[in-house]
């Protein structure tokens, strides 16, 4: 009887290598991963992306509406006239406290 | 044949198969567009089905108490089957206070449900529209829906108040009890949480909180509308060949 | 010259002892628990079955409520009885096969134990409520992957030694074998993963899990069976295969048609049209494979009506093979486009699932136990009576299961397809079916009792210790299984 194909590195490969045949497709399952876990569209993501429209219109009309100079320069003549109304030293009479406690240590 | 040429043989005619009917219609069917209202349609913006009730846990439950071997969810289209026209499993027909609901199933009924849950055979009625039915069966009658589901789950011969056409349907039900999932507690401290089901004195039947998922998810399936306006585009309702 | 011959003779009579030596334990092992299994199997469904009719029948026991006894006689059907049935056949073909002592049994024993009890515990998750709640795959999920690292462990050194063989004809019975060895874990796992694994939609999970119960069938019991078919026909008839090449063309159609079938459950339902479609179409074209595999071995068999009638084992397998072509025809049937608007949802899957899993594949098992066992056990069956019971039983009983179911079910579809009837009037209608199928399923189990106890008692030594084999008629001077049959003409039996 002819032995020849039979011996243990023979088993050995033969081993592995029906291993890897029963598990080809399990295999297969991992290399196609791309398509069975790629991130989809979901209905409440498109709902958030309604969302997200009306949010960035809202933002571009309100940046298109602001005046920045004519705020600039509104901020300045408020500060100007709020410079103005500084009261000046002396004319307001600052009642002073009869005694102030210490401040407690730090 | 050699041992390589019945191999690569096998794995052709396997792979093939397995890529076209399962991996592709896979990554196909996880990657739908969600539907969005168009113009003339009743509101605006994506459409998202809402379904009351505990869907996830109930639907689970439904499985694995294996409704799926007697009862159906599906309306087939008119090509595979008569489904829309039969009673009112595939929705409300039109009346004077309601439109005609009637379609066919759409991939997103089975939204949040980790399957779908098809059904083997027909030994009882479909149930893609169970909740609608009742709701509009026990319109009048004091009883919820919720409670009706569970008096039938407990004993579905000795529960009233549904009607098919002129028969009651407790007279003629093939459903078997699903009693496993209730308890018998003494009545005295239970609170209000009992059957109102007849059993010996100082006893009452308690639903368990699988029962009341069940229960929940069972008239959470009004598939006909599912909860919104439906977008046109997805009004599967076939021209009825026959008014009856 | 003449002396080599009979040198050699001896030889092989030797190599082929030994290799049944080397197998007894997990081969019987296998048939054993197997047979338990089957009869556990066929209560349940005579429960399931009743309780379609009669709901009020054991409704005292809330473990064996309807749905769940129905997803658990499945199981038990095929994962205990039907795979270990396939386990034994397959290890101890393949071994005589590629002519290999099996160097491994421990093993196999030892994880075939482990097959048992993850069977068990899934069964037992099925009825109190906890299984996965998806048709066809009820075990809870985390049975599933321990299932699939046992069948590893059992069968992967039957394709060691497929490999390791020496040189020469590589046997129609091999072909079928090396496909289903693979088949089995490329279906399983894929299913595993595109079902519990991996999200994606629900629909696509239940219409994986029913391409994974179709190709099953198609692609694992079928090949073993028919693995087995195609080693008994000639061997007991003395007689090489009829043909080869229609052989070769059986095997191929199958191994094309077989990967499409499952989804035609899923007619109408929300995925790619063409999906069920490919799968009735397939249902329809496995009358193909069907006709070539059932002229072959029939053809073989032909002319030797009196070795069919006598050999048990050759009894089974033929009237196997024959409701091989019965299925390939019934399916054809059920499964065009018109019939399958009525049996879609009717009790006529149920007929033909039961109609390939019992007539076609277990017929084929219990040919093949017949003639494995007194090999491995070196006695021989007790009793040709038990077999004769066993054998008009089951034919009978799985005659009417599926006569009831198909007609039960078209009729029930019918109904449903007519709208102008009401559906109780229907569902009375097929709950009259439902009592002929629950009686079948009863000549089902006194069949099997008959099995199983007989099976018990070769299994625990109690065999005829004899040269003649146990034949379902008088007493032949000719010994129809060929030299082999004599099992005591090597050695003592105490080995």
């Amino acid at each position: 009887m002819d032995h020849t194909r039979d011996n243990p590195l023979k088993r050995f490969t033969a081993f592995w290598v029906a291993l890897l045949l029963v598990t080809a497709f399990g295999i297969a399952c991992i290399i196609l991963r791309p398509m069975t876990h790629a991130k989809v569209d979901s209905a409440m993501e498109a709902a958030a992306d309604d969302r997200r429209a009306v949010r960035a219109e809202v933002d571009n009309a309100q940046r298109k509406n602001l005046n920045q100079s004519a705020l600039d320069e509104a901020f300045k003549a408020k500060a100007v006239s709020l410079l103005k109304s500084e009261p000046k030293p002396g004319k307001v009479a600052v009642p002073k406290p009869a005694a102030e406690p210490e401040p407690a240590s730090e | 044949m050699t041992f390589k040429a019945f191999i690569f043989g096998l794995l052709a005619s396997f792979g093939f198969p397995w890529l076209v009917a399962v991996v592709i219609p896979f990554s196909k069917m996880r990657a739908l567009e969600p539907v969005k209202y168009e113009e003339g349609d009743a509101a605006t913006g994506v459409f998202i089905p809402k379904r009351d009730g505990r869907v996830t846990e109930g639907s689970k439950v439904y499985g694995q108490e294996g409704c799926y071997q007697c009862h159906t969810q599906l309306i087939r289209p008119t090509y595979a089957g008569n489904d829309v026209f039969r009673g009112e499993w595939a929705g409300l027909r039109k009346t004077l206070d309601n439109p005609d609901t009637r379609r066919e199933t759409l991939a997103m009924d089975y939204q949040d449900e980790k399957v779908a849950h098809i059904g083997q055979s027909r030994v009882g009625p479909d149930l893609s529209n169970l909740g609608r039915r009742l709701e509009q069966s026990l319109k009048g009658t004091g009883v919820s829906p919720e409670d009706w589901v569970l008096q039938h789950l407990y004993n579905p011969r000795g529960v009233k108040n549904y009607r098919i056409g002129t028969q009651d349907l407790p007279e003629r039900s093939t459903c078997p009890s699903k009693a496993g999932l209730f308890k018998i507690v003494d009545s005295y401290g239970a609170g209000g949480g009992l059957l109102p089901v007849e059993i010996e004195d100082g006893k009452g039947v308690q639903a368990s909180d699988r029962a009341r998922q069940l229960a929940s998810y069972l008239t959470s399936l009004k598939k006909d509308t599912l909860g919104q306006p439906l977008p046109e585009s997805l009004n599967t309702n076939p021209q009825a060949p026959v008014e009856e | 010259m003449a002396e080599t011959t009979s040198n050699a003779e001896s030889n092989d009579v030797a190599l082929r002892a030994s290799i049944d030596r080397s197998l007894r334990h997990p081969v019987m092992f296998f048939f054993t628990s197997g047979a338990v299994w089957l009869a556990l199997a066929i209560v349940l469904g005579l429960v399931a079955s009743a309780k379609k009719h009669s709901p009020e029948f054991l409704s005292c026991f809330s473990w064996l409520d309807a749905g769940k006894v129905d997803g658990a006689h499945m199981s038990a059907l095929i994962y205990g009885w039907g795979a270990q049935a396939a386990f034994g056949i397959i290890i101890w073909l393949m071994a005589r096969l590629s002519r290999k002592e099996c160097t491994n049994a421990g093993t196999i024993l030892t994880v075939g134990h482990l097959w048992n009890l993850f069977v068990f515990i899934g069964l037992i998750c099925i009825l109190s409520g906890n299984g996965s709640g998806i048709a066809y795959m009820e075990f809870p999920g985390f049975i599933w992957p321990l299932l699939i690292v046992c069948y590893l462990a059992i069968t992967i050194w039957s394709l060691v030694q497929f490999q390791v063989r020496d040189a020469g004809h590589v046997y129609v019975s091999q072909w079928y074998l090396l496909a289903g060895l693979l088949w089995f874990p490329w279906i399983a796992v894929t299913a595993f993963l595109f079902v519990f694994v991996f999200d994606g939609h629900p629909v696509m999970a239940t219409a994986i899990a029913s391409w994974f119960k179709g190709s099953l069938f198609l692609l694992f019991f079928l090949p073993t069976a028919l693995a087995s078919a195609y080693y008994l026909a000639p061997k007991v008839t003395g007689r090489p295969v009829y043909s080869y090449n229609l052989a070769l063309f059986g095997f191929w159609a199958l191994a094309f048609l077989g990967p499409w079938a499952g989804m035609q459950k899923l007619v109408g339902a929300p995925i790619p049209q063409f999906l069920p479609y490919m799968g009735a179409a397939a249902m329809v074209l496995i009358l193909i494979p069907a006709i070539s595999v059932g002229l072959n071995i029939l053809k073989t068999v032909h002319g030797h009506g009196d070795i069919v009638a006598e050999s048990p084992s050759l009894r089974f397998t033929s009237s196997g093979i024959v409701l091989f072509v019965a299925y390939g025809v019934l399916s054809f049937v059920l499964h065009t486009v018109p019939a399958m608007k009525m049996t879609q949802f009717s009790y006529s899957g149920y007929g033909l699932d039961i109609l390939g899993f019992y007539g076609v594949f277990s017929l084929c098992a219990f040919g093949a136990i017949y003639f494995i066992v007194p090999r491995i056990t070196r006695r021989e069956w007790l009793s040709r009576r038990f077999i004769s019971w066993h054998y008009f039983l089951s034919l009978y009983g799985v005659a009417s299961i599926v006569i009831c179911a198909v007609v039960g079910g078209v009729t029930q579809g019918q109904g449903i397809e007519d709208v102008a009837q009401p559906f109780a009037t229907m569902a009375e209608r097929a709950s009259q079916y439902g009592w002929g199928v629950t009686i079948a399923w009863a000549f089902l189990l006194f069949a099997n009792l008959f099995f199983c106890l007989h099976l018990l008692l070769m299994w625990a030594r109690l065999g005829r210790r004899s040269s003649h084999p146990t034949l379902l008629k008088g007493h032949h001077t000719e010994n129809p299984h060929g030299p082999e049959g004599e099992i005591d003409n090597i050695g003592s039996a105490s080995a």
